[in-house]
C-alpha cells in the first residue's frame, strides 16, 4: 500500500490538474469577471476568451440567478477554461411532484473545452490515479504494441470525420507534417500507452478489485468518441494475442463474424451524433468505422479474457471499493445537483459521457440518474451492491470491525438512497426476490421439499398470469405490441397521424392484421414487424398448450412495462437475413436508427429523442445478431445451471442478467465490466 | 462565398427532424424561437464579432450571412501543443528506458 503522503500528493495533483487549467494563471487578461444577470451579457459576449471559469464562479456566489456551464469543444487551445459566450435561455420544465410547468430563465455560460487539450489533461487525471492501485514493481516497454495501438486510435479520426469535425475547430484529416491536429491526437495515445506499459501493465493482477470505480470514472474522453477503459482492455489484449494467443475458438469465430459484418449494410449518409452513448458506440456506418470498431472489441474481449485469467479477486477489497465508489456517486451526483460549477467539473474530472442532472429533484416523464448518463444502469448498479454485499455477511458469513461496520453503514445509507432515487423497479424488484431465492436455498436444506417449494411458487405464478390474461383479455395481450409497433410505423402515408391511429385500430378491433402490413401498407412496415405479425397470425412456431411467441413476448413486455419501447423497437429494426442472423457489427446502431423510415406516434417534445431498444438483448440482436444472442444466452446459462450451481456469486449473474433484459445497461462500458467482473468471481471462487 | 448544407452542418450540427429552414428575409420584426433542445452556440463575423445562437434555424440564418463559429485563426496553439507533447513524449521514453536499464544493471 502506498504511504499516506504519496496518495495527497498524488491526489494534489490530480485537483491541480483538474482546476487549473480553468483559471486565469495562464493568461494576462485586463478583464474581470462581472456578476452574471441581464446587464452583463454583452459584458460577456465582447469579451470572449478573456475571462476564466474560477473568476466567473467566484464572482457569482451567492447570485440567485440560474446559472448553466456547458463546455464548448469546438473552440480553440486559446480559450481554454474562458468564457466563450453567455446567453439567457428561458427554460420550461415539468415538475413530476406538481404536475405543474416551471418557467425559469437560466443564463448559459459556455466554457471553452478544447477537445485537443482536455484529452491530454484527462489522461493524465486518469493515469494518475493508478499510480493509487499497488503493484508489481518492475515493467516492460513494447514499443511496438504502444506504436501500433497509438496509430490503431489515431485512425479512428479518420474512420469517423464527421464526428470529429464537429468537437474541434482545427479538425483536419489531411495526411502532411503540418497537420497538427493529427499528429497531437497521435502522440497524446503514444503517451497513455507508454504510461499504461509502465504504470497500468504491472497491475494487471488487481485491476478487477478496482472495476467498482469504473462507475465514477466513467472514462469518456470529452470530445471524442473513445473510453480509456477501451484503450487500457486494447493494450491487454493485443498483449495476450501476441503471447500465442492468436489461434482460439474465441477469435476464429469473431473472425467469421467480422467478415459477415462487412456484407451487411453500409451508407456514408447515415450519422449517429452518439449522444449519452459516447466513447462505446460507432458513429459512422462506413466501412472504415466497421473495421476500427471490430477490431477494437475484439482486441477489448481478448483484453477482458487475459485479465480474467489473471486476476486476484480479493472479495474484502471489492466490497470496499464498492462502498466507496457507491457513497462517491451519490455524494458528487447531489452536489453536481446542486452547484453548476461542481456538475462542470464532474463532466470534466470524471469523463462523464453526459453530463450529471442539474436539479435534486426529478423531472416529469424522467427518473433521477443523477451523477450517471443512465438511471437504470446506476440503479442497477447500487442493487448490485446490495445483493453483493448480502450474499457476503448472509452466505459467506463474512465479519468487519467497528471502522468498517461504520463505513458499511454509511455505504449502505448512500447506495440505498441512490438506488431510491434512480427510482430502478426492476433492480429494487429482483433485489428483493433474490435474497429470497438465495435463503430458501441455504436454509431448507431437505432437497424434495426444496424442490415442492419451488414447484409451488412457480405454479402461483402461473396461475396468477393465468387470471391477469383472462382479467385483461387473450386477444389485447397478445396483440397489444404488434398493435403499439404499428403505430410507430410509416404506415397510411397519407393518412395524418390521427387518422393514421384510427385506422389502425379498426384494422386491429377487426382481427386484420395481416391485411393492415400486407395488403394495405405491403413493404410499409419493418422485416420485424412483418416476420413477427406472420408468426402470430399464421400461427407458426406454435406448441401445444403453449400461447404464440409473440403472445408471450408482449405480455412480457406489459407485465414490465415495455410496450412502448419495445414497440419502437420492432417498428425500426428492419434486418435483412444476414443482419438478422450474425448482426450489423459491433456497437453499430446505424442501420438500427436510421434504415427504416417510420412516424413515431409520441408527443412533439419527444420525437427527436433517442430510442434506444431498452433491452440489452435487443441490443446484442442489433450488434451480433441472433446467432450472437443464442451464444450470449447459453452461455451464461451453462455459467448459473451447471458450472457454477454450487455457488453463491450466481446470484449476482443472474440478477445482471434479469435487468439487463430490460435496460441497455449493456451500451455502457462500465455495465460490461461488471458483468465480467462477476465471471471472474465466480472463476475464482471454483478454483 | 456559396455556403451549403455541409458548411451549415458543420457549424450548426444536424438538422433535427422537422426543423426546416425558412429565409426570414428582410423583415424587422422577424424573432428567432428559441429552442430549448439546442445548446447555444457561439458565432463570429470577419469582424471579430460576436453572437450566440439559441435554436437551428437561427444559427443556420447567421452561418448563411457569412458568419462562422470559429474566430480567426491568428494562435497556434495546436502548434504549441504539439511541441510540448513531442517533448513530453521524448523526455518520458528517454527516462523510462534509462530507468529501466539502470534497474537491470
Amino acid at each position: 500500500m502506498l504511504k499516506y503522503k504519496n496518495y495527497l500528493f498524488i491526489i494534489l495533483i490530480i485537483l491541480i490538474t483538474s482546476i487549473l487549467p480553468f483559471s486565469n494563471l495562464f493568461s494576462d487578461s485586463e478583464f474581470e469577471a462581472v456578476r452574471i444577470d441581464e446587464s452583463s451579457i454583452g459584458y460577456y459576449q465582447s469579451r470572449t476568451c478573456s475571462i476564466s471559469l474560477i473568476d466567473v464562479f467566484l464572482e457569482n456566489i451567492g447570485n440567485n440567478n440560474k446559472i448553466k456551464y456547458n463546455n464548448n469543444n469546438y473552440v480553440g487551445i486559446e480559450c481554454f477554461g474562458k468564457v466563450t459566450g453567455l446567453d439567457k435561455s428561458l427554460t420550461i420544465s415539468q415538475l413530476s411532484d406538481t404536475g405543474l410547468d416551471q418557467i425559469s430563465n437560466t443564463y448559459i455560460v459556455s466554457i471553452g473545452t478544447n477537445s485537443q487539450l482536455t484529452f491530454v489533461l484527462q489522461s493524465i487525471i486518469w493515469c494518475l490515479f493508478f499510480f493509487l492501485i499497488r503493484g508489481k514493481t518492475n515493467y516492460n516497454i513494447n514499443f511496438l504494441i504502444i506504436l501500433f495501438l497509438s496509430l490503431t486510435f489515431t485512425f479512428q479520426h479518420l474512420s469517423e470525420g464527421r464526428f470529429y469535425s464537429q468537437v474541434n475547430k482545427y479538425y483536419d484529416a489531411s495526411m502532411t507534417l503540418k497537420n497538427y491536429y493529427l499528429i497531437a491526437v497521435f502522440i497524446t495515445f503514444y503517451l497513455i500507452f507508454l504510461y499504461i506499459s509502465i504504470f497500468i501493465d504491472k497491475q494487471d493482477s488487481t485491476l478487477i478489485n478496482y472495476v467498482p470505480f469504473a462507475f465514477l470514472f466513467v472514462g469518456t474522453f470529452n470530445g471524442k468518441n473513445i473510453n480509456f477503459y477501451l484503450i487500457i482492455l486494447s493494450y491487454f489484449g493485443l498483449k495476450h494475442i501476441l503471447n500465442k494467443n492468436f489461434i482460439n475458438r474465441f477469435n476464429i469465430s469473431y473472425f467469421i463474424f467480422s467478415l459477415l459484418w462487412f456484407l451487411s449494410r453500409r451508407d456514408s449518409n447515415s450519422f449517429f451524433d452518439t449522444d449519452k452513448l459516447r466513447g462505446f458506440i460507432n458513429s459512422s456506418n462506413n466501412h472504415f468505422s466497421l473495421l476500427f470498431w471490430s477490431f477494437i472489441i475484439w482486441l477489448s474481449i481478448n483484453g477482458l479474457i487475459f485479465l480474467y485469467k489473471k486476476s486476484d479477486v480479493n472479495i474484502y477489497l471489492l466490497k470496499r471499493n464498492f462502498l466507496i465508489s457507491g457513497i462517491l456517486i451519490v455524494f458528487f451526483g447531489i452536489i453536481g445537483a446542486i452547484s453548476p460549477f461542481s456538475n462542470f467539473m464532474n463532466f470534466m474530472t470524471f469523463g462523464q459521457n453526459k453530463r450529471g442532472i442539474n436539479s435534486i429533484i426529478s423531472v416529469a416523464g424522467n427518473t433521477w440518474r443523477g451523477f450517471g448518463a443512465s438511471a437504470e444502469s446506476y440503479g442497477e448498479y447500487f442493487g448490485f451492491i446490495i445483493l453483493f454485499l448480502f450474499i457476503l455477511f448472509i452466505s459467506k458469513k463474512i465479519k468487519v470491525d467497528n471502522v468498517q461496520f461504520i463505513l458499511l453503514v454509511i455505504g449502505i445509507v448512500g447506495v440505498v438512497y441512490g438506488l431510491y432515487k434512480t427510482n430502478n423497479f426492476a433492480s429494487a424488484l429482483s433485489l428483493f426476490l433474490l435474497p429470497f431465492l438465495i435463503l430458501l436455498n441455504q436454509k431448507v436444506s431437505n432437497k424434495d421439499l426444496l424442490v415442492k417449494i419451488k414447484i409451488v411458487f412457480i405454479l402461483i405464478v402461473f396461475v396468477s398470469l393465468f387470471f391477469l390474461i383472462q382479467m385483461m383479455n387473450y386477444e389485447y395481450v397478445s396483440t397489444e405490441l404488434l398493435y403499439e409497433s404499428a403505430q410507430h410505423s410509416n404506415l397510411f402515408e397519407n393518412l395524418d397521424n390521427h387518422e393514421k391511429f384510427l385506422e389502425i385500430t379498426n384494422y386491429f378491433n377487426e382481427g386484420q392484421i395481416d391485411g393492415l402490413l400486407n395488403v394495405a401498407n405491403e413493404g410499409k412496415s419493418s422485416t420485424t414487424l412483418t416476420f413477427l405479425s406472420r408468426i402470430y397470425t399464421q400461427n407458426t412456431f406454435n406448441l401445444p398448450l403453449i400461447p404464440n411467441i409473440v403472445s408471450i413476448i408482449s405480455l412480457v413486455s406489459i407485465l414490465i412495462n415495455r410496450t412502448e419501447m419495445w414497440g419502437i423497437f420492432i417498428a425500426k429494426y428492419s434486418p435483412n437475413l444476414l443482419e438478422s442472423l450474425f448482426g450489423n457489427g459491433p456497437y453499430q446502431l446505424n442501420n438500427y436508427l436510421f434504415i427504416q423510415d417510420i412516424r413515431l406516434d409520441v408527443p412533439d417534445r419527444r420525437i427527436n429523442s433517442l430510442f434506444l431498444p431498452h433491452s440489452s438483448f435487443l441490443d446484442i440482436i442489433i450488434f451480433f445478431g441472433l446467432v450472437g444472442f443464442t451464444f450470449f444466452i447459453v452461455y451464461n446459462a451453462y455459467l448459473y445451471f451447471i458450472k457454477h450451481k454450487n455457488s453463491e456469486y450466481r446470484y449476482l449473474l443472474l440478477f445482471l442478467i434479469i435487468n439487463f433484459s430490460k435496460s441497455d445497461s449493456l451500451l455502457y462500458i462500465s455495465s460490461v465490466l461488471l458483468l465480467w467482473l462477476v465471471y471472474t468471481i465466480l472463476d475464482k471462487e471454483k478454483t | 462565398m456559396e455556403i451549403d448544407d455541409i458548411d451549415i452542418e458543420n457549424s450548426c450540427g444536424i438538422q433535427p427532424a422537422g426543423v426546416t429552414y425558412t429565409d426570414p428575409g428582410n423583415d424587422p420584426n422577424f424573432v428567432f424561437v428559441n429552442d430549448p433542445s439546442f445548446e447555444t452556440l457561439v458565432l463570429y463575423d470577419i469582424e471579430g464579432n460576436v453572437i450566440n445562437v439559441n435554436s437551428w434555424i437561427e444559427c443556420a440564418h447567421y452561418v448563411k450571412g457569412g458568419w462562422v463559429n470559429t474566430i480567426i485563426a491568428n494562435y497556434p496553439g495546436d502548434k504549441y501543443l504539439v511541441f510540448s507533447l513531442i517533448f513530453l513524449a521524448l523526455i518520458s521514453t528517454s527516462l523510462f528506458i534509462y530507468k529501466k536499464r539502470f534497474k537491470n544493471a
